[in-house]
């Protein structure tokens, strides 16, 4: 009997003795991220390039989540195959399941609708004369009632949200109700002569005649093919004449002609105001508009078949430079840009066989030059991404980053959905040193950060 | 507390064998799970766990119902032979009543940490002698599963207090209830409503990290079950 008692006791002690050895066996393997740099044959088509030495001073800070629950960020400093990483370890709730792992981003969306631009009431005579149960359907061509579209707008602020729809009676709040009136003053888009909806009177064996109209395929409801970028409580954007859904839209009515406009919408509840910054040629393409971090906004645009950026000082909302990059194919190369404290870096893919990269320095007074035009074989072209046929920027979810210090551009990408990244070198006579870096996190459902996975920087 | 623990002695011998018996079928059935998902399957430890197809819930599963019913079939001291002994030591019923729930509690705990051992010997072996052996990047993977796994997560909770605490409470009712089994058999009265306790272990013990809502149920709910059982037990009648 004593046996059992001690074969009892022993064997509840050893398994709780089992517990706590094995939570605090792995407890500790929190924040030991390991990172390696992935050598030729580990990972199938990527080579590694160059010497890894060239990546001493570079540090790439690497953020990742398991839903928002459990948060790594782990520095890592380059220079050899097995580079030193440090991570910073927290655990947070509550745990985020989303089917959409991208946050929500600072946006802009302006639908030109046939919604409402009619009272139903001029469809009543449609109704007329009806007998309970009987309908009547008619074209109509909507020229013949209204000049304009309506516009249809979401404006998502860090913080705050404005959005309203051509049927809303009431808006929120002031700021939304002066909102509104600025873009239907503003944004004037001439309804066509083509432009018609199906207009229909019943007459109901309970309620009665009704009356009304319902979008049809020929209606030219679109969203406008909209680039933006957002500096504090600015936004500055821009449209395409050209989109998917739409071409050569007439902006010929617009009060303040076809351009880029600030939009400003003080935080203090004051009146918002809209103003056109950049006035455009009919011709150009809109290839995206971002702000660089030294106070500029920067359009980058295809006018007269160059690859042109327009450089706006965002404190006198005035054009400051415009420059001509390049020639940019009418075959719709791929592009990517970076901006990063005073520097600009353009890649563009003109053929299949070559790639281009385009550094601009700003000099001391701020003003970009050209710093390298680099013309590179296209298996050189590491970490570079390009945009997908519909001209969107990125053919990825996480865009590249960049660091640049002097001699060597650095470029980054986060995997989408993996916590692995690819970096590249370039210097003045091409790619130096590229290299896939895995790390320990590289398990499902872990995944880089939807914001920021990855930024480089150089001591 | 000599008479005490030759109670707690004679309710052990009934059934620690048995219970030992169980465990080494659980360690021999993930044995061979483990060996058939990695070794020929090669499905990865991450699936494996990750998954849930892998089976091992159901195998802790079916060891956690054979291990309830030993306790239920063998905690009752006053039948057979060890009752005549019982008797003799002059020891209340209430006191053989929370012996026996500190030796369910005891057996529950045992299973608990077998469980975590033997997840944790084949998560150090395969990252030892498996396909990334010596990879500098499997090591914190382990750690990972630990959160990623429902099933693996449930049993080690690690900063997850709240579950901590749920399987504490788990653990404190499923004892409770099957001491109170005993007690219902003794008197010929139905027990069917104590299986509440374990069908709900079973339905619910994997849980995901994060699962806050449900900790706090599982440990008001057993906590309720708890505060009944020991009323019915010690207080509605006046003696057992």
């Amino acid at each position: 009997m004593r046996k059992t008692l001690v074969f009892t006791l022993l064997l509840a002690l050893l398994s709780a003795g089992c517990i706590g050895y094995v939570a605090a066996d792995i407890y500790p393997l929190r924040n030991q991220v390991a990172v390696q740099e992935m050598t030729e044959g580990a990972y199938s088509g990527y080579g590694n390039v160059g010497d890894v030495s060239a990546t001493a001073g570079l540090t790439a800070t690497l953020k990742a989540d398991y839903y928002k629950a459990m948060n790594w960020k782990t520095e890592i400093q380059f220079g050899s195959v097995l580079p030193n990483a440090e991570t910073g370890y927290h655990l947070q709730f509550p745990v985020k399941k989303t089917t959409n792992y991208l946050r929500e981003r600072n946006d802009i969306d302006i639908r030109i609708t046939v919604e409402d631009v009619v009272d139903n009431s001029v469809f009543a005579y449609l109704a007329e004369g009806l007998e309970p149960g009987q309908t009547r359907t008619e074209k109509v061509y909507l020229k013949d009632f209204a000049e304009y579209y309506n516009t249809d707008v979401d404006i998502l602020f860090p913080d705050v949200t404005y959005t309203w729809r051509p049927s809303d009676t009431t808006v929120d709040n002031k700021t939304e109700e002066a909102l509104k009136q600025l873009f239907d003053t503003n944004f004037l888009f001439p309804l066509g002569d083509n432009v018609s909806v199906d207009a229909h009177g019943d007459c109901h064996v309970q309620y009665g005649p009704g009356y009304g109209y319902g979008i049809n395929t020929s209606s030219d409801t679109f969203g406008l093919n909209i680039e933006e970028t957002f500096l504090n409580d600015r936004v500055y954007f821009t449209f395409n004449r050209k989109g998917e859904s739409y071409r050569d839209l007439d902006v010929s009515h617009l009060p303040l002609g076809y351009g880029i406009y600030c939009l400003t919408v003080p935080e203090d509840g004051s009146q918002p105001e809209l103003i056109n910054v950049c006035s455009l040629d009919l011709g150009v393409k809109i290839l995206k508009l971002t702000a660089d971090g030294s106070g500029n906004i920067l359009a980058y645009m295809v006018e007269n078949g160059f690859f042109t950026i327009t450089v706006i000082d965002s404190s006198t909302n005035s054009v400051t430079q415009c420059l001509q990059l390049t020639e940019f194919p009418s075959n719709s190369p791929s592009w990517a840009t970076y901006e990063e404290g005073g520097v600009i870096a353009v890649t563009l893919a003109h053929k299949i066989e070559t790639r281009q990269i385009i550094l601009l320095t700003a000099d001391e007074n701020g003003r970009y030059e050209l710093h390298w035009n680099l013309i590179i074989p296209s298996e050189d072209s590491r970490a570079l991404t390009y945009s997908d046929e519909t001209n969107k920027e990125y053919s990825y979810d996480h865009a590249p980053v960049m660091a640049w210090n002097g001699q060597y551009l650095a470029f980054g990408l986060s995997e989408d959905h993996w916590v692995n990244f690819d970096l590249a070198l370039y210097d003045k006579n091409g790619l130096a040193y590229s290299g896939r870096y895995n790390t320990s996190l590289n398990i499902w459902t872990v995944q880089p950060d939807g914001d920021l996975p990855l930024t480089l920087e150089w001591e | 507390m000599k008479k005490y623990l030759s109670v707690f002695a004679l309710i052990a011998q009934n059934s620690i064998y048995r219970i030992f018996g169980l465990l080494l079928l659980l360690a021999a059935a993930d044995g061979v799970l483990a060996w058939y998902w990695l070794a020929v399957k090669h499905y990865g430890i991450q699936n494996m766990f990750h998954s849930g197809n892998a089976r091992f819930g159901l195998v802790l599963a079916i060891v956690f119902v054979l291990m309830a019913a030993v306790q239920i079939r063998c905690g009752d001291i006053y039948s057979g032979t060890s009752g005549y002994t019982v008797r003799r030591l002059a020891i209340s019923e209430k006191a053989v009543l929370l012996l026996q729930i500190l030796y369910n509690m005891l057996c529950w705990i045992i299973l608990w940490g077998v469980q975590v051992l033997i997840i944790f010997v084949i998560c150090k072996l395969y990252y030892r002698f498996g396909e990334y052996a010596g990879d500098p990047l499997s090591e914190q993977q382990m750690f990972l599963l630990f959160y990623i796994s429902p099933l693996l997560h449930s049993l080690l909770p690690m900063e997850e207090t709240l579950a901590w605490i749920a399987n504490l409470v788990m653990i404190a009712e499923l004892s409770i209830s099957s001491a109170y089994w005993t007690v219902r058999r003794r008197e010929k009265s139905s027990a069917a409503d104590l299986l509440i306790g374990y069908w709900t272990v079973v339905l619910i013990f994997r849980r995901e990290l994060g699962s806050y809502i449900l900790n706090v149920i599982i440990i008001g709910g057993f906590l309720i079950i708890i505060a009944i059982d020991c009323w019915r037990m010690f207080f509605r009648k006046k003696e057992v």
